[in-house]
Formats: C-alpha cells, sequence, structure tokens
C-alpha cells in the first residue's frame, strides 16, 4: 500500500491528522488549477475567489466524502485538478449570473432573460477574422472532419485549436509521437484532396 | 491550408463551453490522463473527446496543470536522473584515488562515462556551440536566436 493511498484512506475514516497532511500535500495543486481556470477564462479574481473556491473543494473532500469516488487513489492528482477546475468553472458561473443579474435589472430591465453565461466568457481568444471561411467552405469542412475517425479528429483539434506539439499530443494520448504525425498528415491530405476536389484549388 | 484549419476550428469553437450530461465522468477524464485504460475504454472516451470541447478544454489544461506542477516539484530529481552519467564519472574518479592499484582502471572508465554524459545528455547542444566557436565559425541563426533575447 503506498503513501497517498494510505492516506486517502485513513482521510475516508476521518483521521484528522491525515486530513492535514492531504491539505498540505496537494493545497499547491488545487491552488493552482484553479488559478489557471481563471486566468484562462479571463475571469478577473481576486486572492479571496481563489480562496472561497479552495474552501468549497476541501469542503467536499473532507465533509461530503468526494474522495470516494476516486478509482486509483494512486493517481489522485489529475482528479484533483479536474475536480477544481469544476468547481472553479461553477463558482464563475454563479458570481457572473449575480453580477449580469443585477446589471440587467439596472440597465435593460427588459429582457431578464440571463442566457447560459459561461457562453459569455470568451473560451479562449477567438479572433474576428473569419472572411477566410465562406458558409459554403465551412459546409465543406464540416463534412470532412465529420468523416475522420475519432482519434484523428481529436488530434487535429489539440493541434490546431489548443496548439500542442505532435509531442505533447502523443503524450496526452498515451501513443508514439510517430502515430501523432502520421494521422495529422494523413488527416491534412484528406483534407487537401477533398477540397481540390470541391474546385479550391488555391488553398 | 493550416490556417484555413485553424481558422475553422476557432470558429467552431465560439461559445461552446457547457457541460453537458453526457460530459465525462472526472474519475474518467482522470484515468484516461493518468493511465493507460484498454483501447475499448480509450477509444469511447475518445469519442466523446473529440466532438465536445468542453471535456477538451478541461483535457488540454489538466495536463498543463500536472507538468507545471511536476516540474517544479521534480527540479532536483531532474538534476540528479539526467546527469546520471557525470555523476557516475566522478564516482569513477574518485574511485582511482581511493583505489590507487586500479588508478588507470577507474580513470578510464570515469573518461568513458565522461564522454557518455557528453554525449548522450542535453549538454551536445552546447558542446556544438563550443566547438563552433574553438573553430571560429559563425554561429547558425537558430542557436544564436535564442541567446539574444
Amino acid at each position: 500500500m503506498s503513501d497517498i493511498d494510505n492516506l486517502v484512506k485513513r482521510c475516508l475514516a476521518k483521521d484528522k491528522e491525515a486530513w492535514n497532511e492531504f491539505v498540505r500535500r496537494f493545497r499547491n495543486l488545487i491552488y493552482q488549477a484553479i488559478r489557471t481556470r481563471f486566468s484562462r477564462t479571463n475571469f478577473s479574481y481576486a486572492m479571496q475567489d481563489i480562496e472561497d473556491v479552495m474552501q468549497e473543494i476541501f469542503l467536499d473532500l473532507w465533509e461530503r466524502d468526494k474522495l470516494m469516488q476516486v478509482r486509483d487513489t494512486e493517481k489522485i492528482q489529475a482528479w484533483l485538478a479536474i475536480i477544481s477546475q469544476n468547481k472553479a468553472i461553477d463558482y464563475m458561473r454563479q458570481r457572473i449570473y449575480k453580477t449580469s443579474r443585477v446589471s440587467s435589472f439596472v440597465e435593460d430591465s427588459d429582457s431578464g432573460e440571463v442566457k447560459d453565461l459561461l457562453e459569455t466568457i470568451p473560451s479562449e481568444e477567438i479572433s474576428a477574422r473569419e472572411e477566410l471561411l465562406s458558409s459554403e467552405l465551412r459546409g465543406i469542412l464540416d463534412a470532412i472532419i465529420e468523416s475522420l475517425p475519432a482519434k484523428a479528429r481529436l488530434v487535429i483539434s489539440l493541434h490546431y485549436l489548443h496548439g500542442k506539439a505532435h509531442r505533447e499530443i502523443a503524450e496526452i494520448m498515451h501513443v508514439s509521437t510517430n502515430t501523432v504525425s502520421t494521422i495529422i498528415r494523413r488527416a491534412k491530405i484528406k483534407i487537401k484532396n477533398e477540397l481540390i476536389k470541391r474546385g479550391y484549388k488555391d488553398i | 491550408m493550416e490556417k484555413l484549419i485553424q481558422e475553422y476550428l476557432r470558429s467552431k469553437a465560439k461559445g461552446e463551453l457547457t457541460r453537458t450530461k453526457d460530459c465525462l465522468l472526472e474519475r474518467d477524464l482522470a484515468d484516461y490522463i493518468e493511465v493507460k485504460l484498454p483501447t475499448e475504454k480509450r477509444d469511447k472516451i475518445e469519442a466523446h473527446l473529440a466532438k465536445c470541447l468542453f471535456c477538451q478544454n478541461l483535457l488540454v489544461t489538466t495536463k498543463e496543470i500536472l507538468t507545471k506542477h511536476a516540474t517544479k516539484a521534480n527540479i532536483w530529481r531532474d538534476i540528479v536522473v539526467k546527469n546520471k552519467w557525470l555523476w557516475f564519472s566522478l564516482i569513477g574518479f574518485t574511485l582511482s584515488f581511493i583505489f590507487p592499484r586500479y588508478f588507470l582502471q577507474f580513470l578510464l572508465a570515469a573518461f568513458l562515462l565522461g564522454l557518455k554524459w557528453v554525449f548522450s545528455g542535453e549538454g551536445t547542444r552546447n558542446l556544438v556551440m563550443i566547438i563552433r566557436t574553438l573553430r571560429g565559425q559563425e554561429m547558425p541563426s537558430e542557436f544564436t536566436e535564442s541567446y539574444k533575447k
């Protein structure tokens, strides 16, 4: 039985000392996860916001026994990073909901509707330069990308949308770098051929 | 072409950052990141990831957070592990003085291990720079670029 495994079990058995150790050990990771999520979503936050979310997470873990959900206690770090980010997302949603309710009440009381608010946060810096894509071309690309296998679609997305290098993608997907390169190359060829077939020659 | 794909994906990614009821469980995504799951399970998770930007985003940031976290924690271990041949070489060098009878043997071993360190480590790049300078050659731009900054 390993170190962390043991620690988690003792935490579930409500061992206060083990819990303190747990917090000491993973505090940094959770902090970083929340901060990364906040800043990636362009959410303006104060120290207090991070503290609040952290408090929530620790409450979940300690009082609401969320640790029970972990399948492999050896590999707890990824799970912690994920639940922290999800909490941060919930928190942002709540905050924006509150403030927008106030402002919509003040500014335009006609539209009492509040949209799903995460939509109003830009996920990345998305440029407005869209003239490159006509709706026809977009439809064609939709069809081509749709026809690729799921693995290839994921690789393409990680590479072109999230800007990950081949090596990083290989690490994420537990495959070799060569495999990733091959998938990207083949997908590119396929897209190009399909586009040429439909008369887009100069791309 | 690359630009086109990029633009296309970006325009699709606009305002789709919401969780749906089909989204991956936190622990499934964690498993996907941490362990090599059986193919069948991986395929299932990848099938969802391929179409869900919310989960994709979570996957990417989680990986980034973990990498950042790990590099901070393991900086000392890295120094030891990455230079292991250097340490072996030093040990050989020290041993050559402790056992004078095998002085030359240990010294040779230290020399060979030292060579191993030089050629297998990340020090190679520095080495190339040193040799080029000694020969009085111009540095290719990719070497000098990063040092100008």
